[in-house]
């Protein structure tokens, strides 16, 4: 009799975990694309994907989701390490400088040669009519530096630099509505808030976490890549995040 | 004693610039170099779901709806539910060979293993279900690079892929970075 009712006991446990994974497995069967942090070097637009491979960009196109099909692949001129796509633009980071794409026919990537001239590299988010964009520069933290470099991307194809503000050793970046969250790893995470009204982002707090290189803002949630686990801040009042829960390694 | 310590340094200066000749005679017969960690395949190109495994190497993440997945460099992808933040916590991981990328499109998440690339139904978040599968697909994927000017052992392909590097006293090594 025991030994049924332990079976018993043990037979719920699974039934319990089996139900847990089919409920919370609701969500990745919404439509649309997964949220990429600004470091992806793999992402989804519309009903496209596209990534780096070595020095060639794929595009794929995910009508048949299960079976994509490949639609177009460019070489990149220099060493391409992130992608950000916003408002039929396609954002290729590389390690001399970022290079647009046109995707008015998301199939096939136009490269958009007369913005060479931005100078920053790697992480890129853009929002309305400007683009934030992070360059570090040094082997270590202590002897790095780094910019946070405001564009004005108001012509998607042709952006133009407007400033740079010095970070301390700058990652990732997330944008959230008027805030920018700019990970620069062990110094922790620089908050700005973006003027409505010009290209002007004001520094507003730097909040200590343990070391930090990528966040992505997903509602009131902020879910960062930090060294010691996942953090995930609740950002309901924008300027001060509070970091709710921890998955720890 | 000015002139002796000249004399060294120009001896040094020589012995620098020796080096440097050497280096175009050819490869040294010993020289400290660095030798690939390999990482044996051992699973034929499957996808298994199992339960939540540590972080050791975190790589990209993406969030899709209220869970968010995670690479484990090399090793597969860790799955977090956030439905209740406040508690969010592992639910299971999908054991992956050589993983190091990842997107999502609904329900199918696009990766690699290695050079392969990999489309996974995950509809049945717990059975996920392998769709499409190309080998070498991809020309080179991201894995880390020798120490630059270094002489490193050449790697060999059948031993699995490269996930890093170690130090080691080298013999006549015939590739150099």
């Amino acid at each position: 009799m025991k030994k049924f009712i332990l079976l018993l006991a043990f037979a719920s446990l699974f039934i319990g975990c089996d139900k847990e994974i089919q409920s919370v497995g609701e969500s990745a069967n919404s439509s649309g694309n997964g949220k990429s942090g600004s470091t992806a070097s793999m992402i989804t637009y519309g009903d496209y994907m596209y990534f780096i491979d070595n020095s060639i960009l794929r595009t794929m196109s995910l009508t048949d989701p299960a079976h994509p099909v490949q639609t177009s692949q460019v070489n990149i001129p220099g060493i391409a390490e992130t992608l950000f796509a916003f408002e039929d633009a396609l954002y290729v980071g590389t390690r001399t400088g970022v290079l647009v794409y046109d995707l008015t026919n998301k199939a096939q990537p136009v490269y958009q040669d007369n913005a060479f001239h931005w100078p920053a590299h790697d992480p890129v988010v853009v929002q309305g009519n400007y683009g934030y964009s992070t360059t570090r520069w040094g082997d270590q933290e202590g002897s790095g530096g780094g910019n946070l470099t405001v564009l004005d991307v108001s012509n998607r194809l042709n952006p133009i630099t407007l400033y740079s503000i010095p970070q301390e050793y700058p990652y990732g970046l997330g944008i959230s509505g008027e805030y920018l969250y700019v990970c620069n790893g062990s110094f922790g995470i620089n908050i700005f808030k973006i003027n409505q009204f010009n290209s002007q982002v004001d520094f507003v707090s730097n909040i200590k976490t343990d070391a930090v290189y990528d966040c992505i803002p997903s509602e009131e949630l902020l879910i960062c890549q930090m060294s010691t686990g996942i953090g995930i801040f609740n950002i309901s009042t924008p300027d001060k995040p509070v970091l709710i829960s921890k998955i720890s390694n | 004693m000015k002139i002796l310590y000249n004399l060294i340094l120009l001896l040094c200066l020589c012995g620098s610039l020796t080096s440097c000749i050497d280096e175009d005679a050819g490869p040294p017969d010993s020289v400290e170099g660095f030798a690939p960690i390999y990482l044996a395949k051992t699973d034929s190109d499957t996808v298994t779901f199992i339960q939540p495994q540590p972080t050791v190497q975190p790589g990209k993440i993406v969030i899709k709806g209220t869970l968010l997945f995670q690479v484990e460099q090399y090793q597969g992808i860790h799955i977090v539910d956030l439905s209740d933040p406040e508690n969010a916590k592992k639910i299971g991981f999908y054991k992956i060979f050589a993983c190091s990328e990842l997107t999502i499109h609904n329900h199918f998440i696009y990766t690699n293993s290695g050079r392969d690339f990999i489309v996974i139904d995950i509809k049945q978040l717990d059975v996920p279900r392998v769709t499409d599968y190309r080998d070498n697909y991809f020309t080179a994927f991201s894995f880390p690079a020798p120490p630059v000017n270094s002489y490193f052992e050449c790697p060999d392909p059948t031993k699995g892929i490269i996930i890093g590097w170690e130090a080691k006293t080298l013999n006549n090594p015939q590739c150099k970075y």
